[in-house]
């Protein structure tokens, strides 16, 4: 049981990367322009996040040396300092976004303002973490993302053909009829880089550390890593056929996060919308925790600070100071006015008005 | 940097702003083709979305914020469609481009308010229909 819940780890690491706010749009958009034709890129991309997350956890159970500090003793401190800014600016937008996914997940589960549950999510997760041990959080959150296993449901229930998806696992090469090549090889890049993203090896091995890996756990390492990973691709996969099966013959390119809910619970009823959004939410907050962590992980490992989600907030805050900062340091943008139907009708007709003035809208031909 | 010397930088750069904000865009072909694809997928989004609420397999909350993210997509193109000056030869693609990205975001303020009418659900998707055959005239006059 015990080595069973040490699969968390790499759920969550996983989940929260695999399945973030970009790559859920960005996969259904390439399954909604190419088909399946870029299942391939997946296959390739968890190939390679289990090759580095495995190596990270083994340099971190054995030497007992986080990513960081590997860099700095590599790189050499200058460049070792532009790969840590450059990272935790990453971090840090990667973060603000998966809150504001938080926000919109939220809003579509309770109908609240978004202002107020992205504030609101940001001061939960902090608690959160605050509160709990490290275990805690990984078990939490890695389990509460398996909700998403309803995509992969959906995806089996509206049939996808088997061929298209066996063919879409060749590369590039073999890829019959390619349209638009250039747009294909942007999303095969984004793809597969979206699966490699640096946080979740920083998280992961910290992690390891964070749990006291040891030499003995090397097999537990490879396992965690390997099979959070496969599970995480299952899921991006399903996204990538879900585009295929329901967007691309309708000729729709999804654009927003609440359009892929839809496709996700095509076949199914309300509970299946409830169920796709909890599971949303667990995997975006996965992300900003990850994210935000990951941030004062980088920080002290590289500056030989003291750390550690497990040690007290008070022995390491620097660390604390960090991480907690990585939460707020994005403003919430101004609230728009609310949207009412008497408002929007009057403000077409207005633009109706300015665009008649200007000789490009012919009146009364609006249908 | 003195006060002084900040606040010209600051009005310089507040006047390209402005300047920026007031000019035409010129926009070509290709750009008005993929405009009006947005549109056109933007229309079959929302006849999407219809038949899934008129299904009964969408939660209240979930219907209403995704009624208006929808909505508000529409009013970005909109609200940009005054600015843009095409390319000669493709004003009468412009101007189906317009009229549809308008009625759609009228269609969208309609759908909005009725949620939970299926009779005013159902125009709304037959007008959304009609404004997305217009739009893929208009593509093809490209």
């Amino acid at each position: 049981m015990k080595k069973l819940l040490g699969i968390t780890l790499g759920v969550m690491t996983a989940l929260g990367g695999f399945v973030d706010l970009g790559q859920i749009v960005f996969t259904m958009q390439a399954g909604a322009l190419f088909g399946y034709q870029l299942l391939w890129t997946i296959v390739l991309g968890t190939a390679g996040i289990i090759v580095y997350m495995e190596m990270c956890g083994r340099i971190a159970a054995v030497a007992r040396q986080p990513v960081f500090a590997v860099v700095r003793t590599c790189l050499g401190f200058r460049l070792g300092l532009v790969t840590l800014v450059a990272s935790n600016l990453l971090n840090l937008l990667t973060c603000a976004a998966e809150l504001g996914g938080i926000a919109i997940v939220l809003h579509l589960l309770t109908g609240l303002p978004e202002r107020f549950l992205l504030i609101a999510s940001a001061i939960v997760l902090v608690s959160l973490i605050l509160l709990l041990r490290f275990q805690w959080i990984e078990r939490i959150f890695g389990l509460a993302g398996l909700m998403m296993i309803i995509f992969a449901v959906s995806a089996l229930t509206l049939r996808p053909n088997w061929n298209e998806f066996a063919h879409g696992l060749l590369p590039i090469a073999f890829q019959p009829d390619l349209k638009q090549p250039v747009l294909y090889s942007y999303f095969a890049v984004g793809s597969f880089s979206a699966l490699l993203m640096a946080y979740e090896v920083h998280f992961y091995s910290s992690g390891a550390i964070e749990e006291g890996w040891k030499s003995k756990d090397l097999g537990e390492n490879f396992m965690v890593a390997a099979l959070g990973s496969v599970l995480g691709a299952v899921l991006t996969m399903a996204l990538l056929v879900l585009g295929a099966l329901v967007f691309l013959p309708k000729g729709i390119f999804p654009d927003i996060l609440s359009t892929t809910v839809e496709a996700g619970t095509l076949p199914f009823g309300r509970k299946a919308v409830i169920l796709a959004l909890c599971g949303m939410l667990a995997t975006l907050s996965g992300a900003a925790i990850e994210t935000g962590l990951s941030g004062g992980y980088n920080l002290c490992q590289f500056f030989h600070l003291a750390w550690g989600k497990n040690r007290p907030a008070k022995s390491v805050p620097k660390f604390t100071a960090t991480w907690v900062g990585m939460f707020f340091l994005m403003r919430p943008p101004r609230q728009k006015r609310p949207s009412r139907a008497c408002e929007t009708v009057a403000g077409v007709e207005r633009a109706q008005s300015r665009a008649s003035r200007s000789g490009l809208y012919v009146s009364g031909s609006s249908t | 940097m003195s006060v002084h010397r900040l606040s010209s930088v600051l009005v310089v750069v507040l006047s390209f702003v402005l300047v920026d904000c007031s000019t035409e865009k010129k926009i070509n072909s290709d750009e008005l083709r993929s405009k009006i694809k947005s549109a056109i997928s933007l229309a079959a989004e929302t006849q999407l979305f219809i038949d899934y609420v008129q299904q009964g397999r969408s939660t209240r909350h979930y219907a209403e914020g995704h009624a208006r993210y929808i909505y508000e997509e529409a009013s970005e193109a909109t609200g940009e469609v005054r600015r843009l000056k095409p390319d000669a030869g493709a004003e009468s693609a412009m101007i189906e481009y317009i009229t549809g990205i308008i009625g759609l975001q009228r269609q969208l303020a309609t759908m909005q308010v009725s949620l939970d009418n299926p009779d005013n659900l159902a125009v709304v998707a037959k007008k959304v229909s009609e404004i997305q055959s217009r739009l893929q005239s208009a593509n093809s006059l490209l």
